[in-house]
């Protein structure tokens, strides 16, 4: 039987994908070496480590885990909550398979369940920095919503590099979810790296989605000489998906009038994606500023372009219309949700 | 059941869970560029390229994950540029990304799993 053009495409995009993948993921890193539960001589932190940019080794993607993979992660993870040390002896099994980062996960998941304080200790003895993250990935959620503080204590008393920056992110992300405010006060009094402001950031936006009323009202409170404005307008932003039309009337919580215009440009983009009419009625009421009518457009073309130019045909002003026909040439097209207009 | 096995019990329900959230998602950085990210088995993200302003650098896989909530943290080589988002039960990714003080918004939607 033929293959349909459709299938055709599909494989043919599955092959490029792959080629793609491939140069992506492949295994270029000089020493990876096996994970061995304990390194007995680690190696000295330079003062300031190294980026390490090297492209993960032998990562599992694009493909189902077999059941039976799925539950050894899990007998790893039940067997790290109650024997660490046994499950430390089951980790060479998976040395140079698919499953290593799962399994270093997993049993930095389940032993931070019984002790944190031991599992974080062979973390951060792991021989690669990407084995590091790894366990920082399962020990970092589980022992944040224990105790976030001790968490914080560890985490920044890690050497800079890859483990204790996305130690720092995933205990911001953990701990939003429980005590934003105390996560949000503690990471702005921290001396600022990679770290802290990826956990700001993490903090700002996810709060948003929260609990939006408590946490405008904490950030729009902050000095406004410090990252006041900053992080209102990311809090904002996050929140454009969920509820355009609240962050439409937040916006005006701004001096600075490119903020102001900005946060209405993102509230409008949102928003013309189920609702372009509406977005339309907001941006006439502030007079219909260009950057306003770009972003409805943006939005609305977003999943429905021929709308969105035929619309543009019809404005009177043709500088306008040029303009903004120009601003949604090539824009990629989503799938279309349901128009609520 | 008692308090330690309820506690496996929950243990075993997410130990796996990042696993549902990969592969390819394909969207949009605010203006209007197209972003293409891969999120591994693994928990880790990788930019396939893409010629958003923003993200102009490829994301760096050693520091930018997903974990079994969902939640996307990445972050460009250069640390310059940094995305938070959810991705949903319906593989919808939805969050905002930051390059210095300025925010944009970032959606996309799984096309390859």
């Amino acid at each position: 039987m033929p293959l349909s053009l459709d299938k055709a495409s599909v494989i043919v995009g599955a092959i490029l994908g792959g080629a793609i993948l491939g140069y992506f993921l492949r295994d270029t890193s000089p020493d990876a070496s096996p994970v061995t539960g304990k390194n007995p001589a680690p190696r000295p932190e330079p003062a300031v480590s190294q980026r390490d940019v090297r492209p993960m080794g032998r990562p599992t993607f694009a493909r189902e885990l077999s059941m039976e993979s799925q539950e050894r992660l899990r007998e790893l993870e039940t067997l790290a909550a109650s024997d660490p040390r046994k499950a430390l002896t089951k980790l060479p099994a998976y040395r140079d398979t698919e499953l290593l980062s799962l399994a270093l996960t997993a049993l930095a998941k389940g032993w931070a369940q019984t002790d944190p304080q031991a599992a974080a200790q062979w973390a951060a003895q792991l021989e690669s920095a990407e084995d590091q993250v790894s366990a920082a990935l399962g020990l970092v959620p589980v022992w944040a919503t224990k105790n976030p503080e001790e968490c914080l204590a560890w985490a920044s008393a890690q050497a800079l590099g890859n483990m204790r920056e996305v130690s720092l992110v995933e205990l911001a992300d953990t701990w939003v979810a429980h005590e934003p405010e105390k996560a949000l006060g503690r990471f702005l009094s921290m001396k600022s790296e990679d770290g802290t402001e990826r956990g700001l950031h993490a903090i700002t936006a996810q709060w948003a989605l929260d609990d939006p009323d408590a946490a405008i009202e904490h950030i729009a409170a902050l000095d406004p000489a410090g990252r006041r404005d900053e992080f209102l307008e990311t809090a904002l932003v996050s929140l454009t998906n969920q509820d355009p039309d609240r962050v439409w009337s937040e916006s005006t919580r701004f001096d600075d009038p490119k903020r102001v215009e900005h946060v209405r440009a993102m509230s409008l983009e949102a928003m013309a994606e189920t609702r372009p009419q509406g977005a339309l009625k907001l941006a006439a009421s502030v007079g219909n500023p260009p950057a306003l009518l770009e972003a409805v457009t943006r939005g609305w073309a977003s999943w429905d372009a021929p709308a969105a130019r035929a619309w543009i045909a019809t404005l009177p002003d043709a500088e306008l219309a040029k303009s903004l026909a120009a601003s949604i040439s090539g824009t990629p097209e989503r799938e279309s949700p349901a128009s609520q207009d | 059941m008692n308090v330690m096995a309820m506690s496996f019990a929950a243990l075993i329900a997410t130990s796996v869970a990042q696993l549902k959230f990969s592969g390819i998602y394909a969207g949009i950085a605010t203006p209007k560029e197209k972003v293409l990210l891969a999120v591994t088995k693994g928990g880790r993200v990788l930019g396939l390229g893409n010629t958003s302003t923003g993200l102009k650098d490829a994301l760096d896989p050693a520091r930018s994950t997903i974990n079994a909530k969902g939640t996307l943290k990445a972050v460009t080589g250069d640390g310059d540029t940094t995305i938070n988002a959810t991705v949903s039960s319906d593989f919808k990714l939805k969050g905002t990304g930051k390059s210095g003080s300025d925010t944009f918004r970032i959606t996309a939607s799984r096309t390859f799993n």
